[in-house]
């Protein structure tokens, strides 16, 4: 009899090792999406009530707003809650996972999911699979499965997404062992989101028409706002804008949607008939129809950044107590994006899109490396930009200002030209060049090529032309 | 619910708990719930076919049982004569052979009807067909009841024991219903005995923690072999059995080979965690395998495999058989006319050709299996045969019988003709086995397959063929560990608790991880589960 307490302890602690044990090697297993990763592991650090604003939904949340420049700029807490194609009904359940941690924060929502009534398999995994287990994520879970029809057992593998996804054993690498948060709250860092630049304008269609909302989409939409309604949840909707390869049926959903919320009242803010206030560009700003580039999402975030400063009166955090997280994020945000973006890209300056010198040339010859250009019709002067893959470059400078008139030299409508002769061997640089005039006395910057003209020195002497790539150090 | 699935984890956790949280007397009523449960889920209203087995059986054998008391009361008498006792007892033999005749014929028609009676039907068209005749037998669409294999053999052993007077006849319909369906072993066994198993589900056992973790041991390395081996293994076998035409020369070897590790570890794997189970529940069930592989001969492999088969087969079928008037009197006529040498071993050999005859169709009714018995079966036979003249060859040779190199050299031929009996048994049919049998006899000298990157062709990547390969080896090295009778469980036992737990977290993490089980697989059945 003696023994019998001695052998129950000892039983659950087997069972408390084996189950640390099962759950530790769980992380390993579950859907691998290094943007979920870092979008909720991250949120789950967030202080109780630190946030401003939780910004909830699908790609269209990470590849638009940029949560460390927000702060960076003007020290408001927005934290996009986001995971790629997360269906419209699961939001409910995500804004109430969020309030637990978040109740007092705004709840900012793209009108544009709302378009299918959908859910799958694999979009049930990216939400559960990252979500700490709780009574809302039970609810999520048997909600997203009862709308796929998942029943029994088979809703097993979202508790324990190893039963799925433990077959991948032979494909990890260390990456998934090894991967920790980013601490950049959540910003996108893949490669394409960073340095694509795709024309969508072909694609994109100016609907003002408001279609008729389809019963299913109105009734996940009306859950929503019932369940926010009830728990006093403050809400935005924004409706982004997308190409959407001209599916006007959509884009008047849409339309019908925002003018639906309107009608309840809702605070709606359309951004897809007046994109152009925020600077997004169709032609450089998207790396598809549907997401924006590192470009595009800069304009964006300092957009809404200033909506949100301005209408719902977030004030500036910065330098207050428990924030210091958010400093080291837009720091490393800035390390992260510096090979991409232009300096005054980040700050916001004025732009004047008229002007535009297209793609430049580099090459090099004779210990100097050659840049040349068309001169833009309008421009007073050219910034030319320089980056390399040299150790502790860090990112696009600016390394020459040649103003025709000025001292440089130069006849405006020849081909123009300047030689950099400080380079070093063995190291591949970049330029771009950024056609500039004055603009109410301030400098206007006009388009630029975002990725630049690669040329790799060679200490031979021998010209390898342009053929040389610039070893681009991104982060996944 | 099969014994690799995530409700089976909670049934049989549940009803353990459930167990031994009764009062003892009426645990055996927990057992039989759970069997009813487990078989209802699983087969629905076939569950009926074994209530209907369980009837016959038990009123066969409680007539079984009036009969034998009626005799030895009659026989108590002190008044009567010597020529009325023989016929006392040959009225009740009689009586008591009709009666299990009776039994056995309804449970056993149940079996052939449902399971055999479409192979007969087929066949009998087929004839009729060729014979010209329109008529044609209609065929039957029951389902086959899960492990009607198993619990009619278990019927007639049953029956027949009582016959025999081995064993008293169960007055309990509810607990005699436990015996026929106790759910670890309806599915594949193994066949028990009555008297060896029916008083341990009724007695309500005691909680042993010793006997917990030995169990759970047991079937985390049950379902590893299952798991991790078997399935895995299915993985190619399925491929190369499926698109045999593509194949020649000893990849079809390999493939027998790899299936008869597939279905080794599959079988007693499934053995395992039925009696893991049995084990924490206090219940003993018999051991169906004894290392089969290490076996130096096919009769000796037929003693390691499927143990309880074997010997259901040698007490029911074999010596009912060569004892019989019939054989005795075949065996003296024999005698006469081929001497003693045959004529002794006529009888025996015969009854050894029905045996495994029947041991392969009891796989199936399929003419592959028919055939896969006689292959069994005629390597048995002439290694009877041939002893003699095996060993004076052996000695004229100079081989000693003892060596480890003669007796690796006999388990290596061994599980080469027994997998080769294999191809016969997997095969889509008995056409196929032969044309496959044809193919690994031509080019039979190539095995660049090894190397080619003919294996990853299979449906398995490198890494997954290591992982098949690690396991393999280290059900290798723990049948070994068995033969030279190191008990591992035991050893483990003996472990400090620091590396007995790092084991237990170390297998289950193993199959979790390179177990086949989940969506991303299809898991494949149990393979006797479909006998």
């Amino acid at each position: 009899m003696k023994k019998k307490p001695k052998l129950l302890l000892r039983s659950l602690a087997f069972l408390l090792l084996l189950v640390i044990a099962v759950l530790l090697v769980q992380r390993v297993f579950r859907v691998q999406d290094s943007r979920i990763r870092q979008a909720l592991d991250g949120f789950y650090r967030e202080e109780k009530g630190a946030l401003d604003a939780v910004y909830v939904g699908a790609s269209n949340v990470y590849a638009f707003f940029e949560a460390p420049l927000a702060w960076e700029r003007y020290g408001i807490a927005v934290y996009p809650y986001s995971v790629p194609s997360m269906p419209q009904m699961a939001l409910k359940y995500v804004i109430a996972e969020a309030r637990k941690t978040q109740p007092d924060a705004l709840y900012i929502i793209n009108v544009n999911i709302f378009n299918s009534n959908a859910v799958d398999t694999a979009s049930i995994h990216r939400l559960a699979d990252y979500m700490p287990l709780s009574a809302d994520k039970y609810r999520l879970i048997g909600a997203m499965c009862d709308r796929a029809g998942i029943s029994g057992t088979d809703r097993l593998e979202f508790y324990f997404p190893m039963i799925r996804f433990h077959s991948g054993w032979s494909d990890l690498s260390t990456k998934d062992f090894v991967n920790p948060y980013n601490g950049m709250k959540g910003a996108a860092s893949y490669n394409t989101f960073l340095s694509s630049a795709v024309d969508v304008s072909s694609s994109f269609a100016n609907v003002k028409k408001a279609g008729e909302i389809p019963e299913d989409i109105r009734g996940d939409i009306d859950n929503l706002l019932d369940y926010c309604a009830a728990e006093n949840v403050k809400l935005l909707f924004v409706t982004v804008p997308q190409a959407r390869k001209g599916n006007t049926a959509e884009l008047a959903l849409f339309n019908g949607v925002e003018k639906y919320l309107k009608q309840k009242g809702y605070d709606c803010l359309d951004l897809m008939h007046d994109f152009e206030a925020t600077g997004i560009r169709m032609d450089s700003d998207y790396y598809n129809e549907r997401h924006l580039n590192i470009h595009g999402a800069m304009k964006y975030t300092e957009y809404l950044s200033v909506y949100l400063r301005d209408h719902y009166g977030m004030t500036d955090k910065r330098g207050k107590a428990g924030y210091e997280k958010w400093d080291e994020a837009a720091r490393l945000y800035d390390a992260v994006t510096a090979p991409y973006v232009l300096p005054f890209e980040r700050t916001h300056e004025a732009r004047d899109y008229g002007i535009s010198c297209g793609k430049a040339d580099a090459s090099f010859a004779e210990g100097a490396v050659t840049i040349e250009w068309d001169p833009a019709d309008g421009a007073e002067g050219y910034l030319v930009y320089r980056r390399s893959n040299a150790e502790g470059e860090g990112g696009w400078k600016l390394a020459f200002e040649v103003f025709p008139s000025g001292e440089d030299g130069g006849t405006a409508g020849e081909r123009m030209s300047l030689k950099d002769t400080d380079v070093a061997d063995g190291v591949t640089y970049a330029y771009t060049v950024v056609p500039v005039r004055s603009n109410g006395g301030e400098t206007a910057y006009g388009a630029f090529d975002y990725n630049g003209a690669s040329v790799k020195v060679v200490a031979t002497g021998e010209d390898p032309g342009s053929e040389g790539r610039f070893e681009e150090d991104t982060q996944a | 619910m099969t014994f690799v699935s995530f409700t089976f984890l909670i049934f049989a956790a549940a009803t353990v708990l459930l167990y031994f949280l009764l009062p003892k007397k009426i645990r055996w009523t927990v057992l039989l719930a759970a069997s009813l449960v487990f078989y209802l889920v699983n087969s629905r209203w076939l569950l009926l076919a074994l209530v209907a087995c369980t009837l016959v059986t038990y009123v066969t054998g409680l007539c079984l049982a009036t009969v034998n008391e009626g005799c030895a009361e009659q026989l108590a008498r002190e008044d009567l004569s010597r020529e009325e006792r023989k016929a006392v007892k040959d009225g009740a033999k009689k009586r008591g052979k009709a009666l299990l005749t009776a039994g056995i014929l309804l449970d056993l028609g149940m079996l052939l009807y449902l399971k055999y009676f479409n192979f007969f039907a087929d066949n009998a068209n087929r004839i009729l067909s060729a014979a010209g005749i329109g008529f044609q037998i209609p065929g039957h669409k029951f389902l086959l009841p899960l492990g009607i294999s198993f619990y009619t053999l278990q019927a007639i052993s049953y029956m027949t024991d009582v016959y025999r007077g081995k064993c008293e006849a169960d007055r309990n319909l509810a607990k005699f219903l436990l015996y026929m369906s106790f759910f670890p072993q309806i599915v594949q066994g193994p066949i028990p005995r009555y008297g060896k198993l029916a008083g341990q589900l009724y007695e309500g056992h005691s909680f042993d923690y010793d006997r917990l973790c030995r169990g759970l041991q047991l079937m985390l390395w049950g379902w590893f072999k299952k798991m991790v081996i078997a399935d895995r293994a299915d993985i190619p076998v399925t491929y190369l059995f499926y698109h045999y035409t593509r194949f020649e020369g000893p990849i079809v070897f390999f493939g027998a080979a790899l299936y008869g590790i597939q279905v080794y570890a599959d079988f007693s794997g499934g053995m395992d965690v039925a009696r893991g189970i049995c084990e924490i529940l206090g219940i003993e069930l018999d051991l169906n395998f004894r290392q089969p592989y290490f076996s130096t001969s096919v009769e000796e492999f037929w003693r390691r495999w499927h143990i309880t088969l074997g010997a259901w087969m040698r007490d029911y079928v074999f010596y009912p058989l060569s004892l019989s008037k019939a054989f005795v009197s075949l065996g003296r006529r024999a005698r006469k006319l081929l001497g003693t040498f045959i004529g002794n071993r006529l009888p025996s050999l015969l009854a050894m050709f029905i045996v495994y005859l029947l041991v392969g169709v009891w796989h199936g009714s399929s003419w592959k299996y028919a055939a896969y018995g006689i292959w069994n079966g005629l390597f048995i036979m002439s290694g009877i045969l041939l002893d003699e003249f095996y060993g004076k060859a052996r000695e004229k040779a100079g081989i000693d019988p003892d060596a480890a190199g003669w007796r690796l050299f006999q388990m290596v031929r061994t599980f080469a003709i027994i997998s080769v009996g294999r191809i016969i048994s997997r095969a889509q049919s008995f056409r196929c086995a032969l044309e496959m049998l044809g193919r690994m006899l031509t080019h039979w000298w190539d095995l660049s397959f090894l190397l080619d990157g003919t294996l990853r062709k299979l449906g398995l990547d490198q890494a997954n063929w290591f992982v098949l390969f690690l396991g393999t080896l280290l059900l290798l090295i723990v049948d070994l560990l068995h033969e030279k009778d190191v008990r591992i469980r035991d050893s483990l036992s003996r472990e400090f608790v620091v590396i007995r737990w790092f084991v237990c977290i170390a297998a289950v993490l193993a199959i979790l991880i390179f177990g086949i089980y989940g969506p991303a697989y299809s898991a494949a059945s149990f393979i006797y589960e479909q006998f």
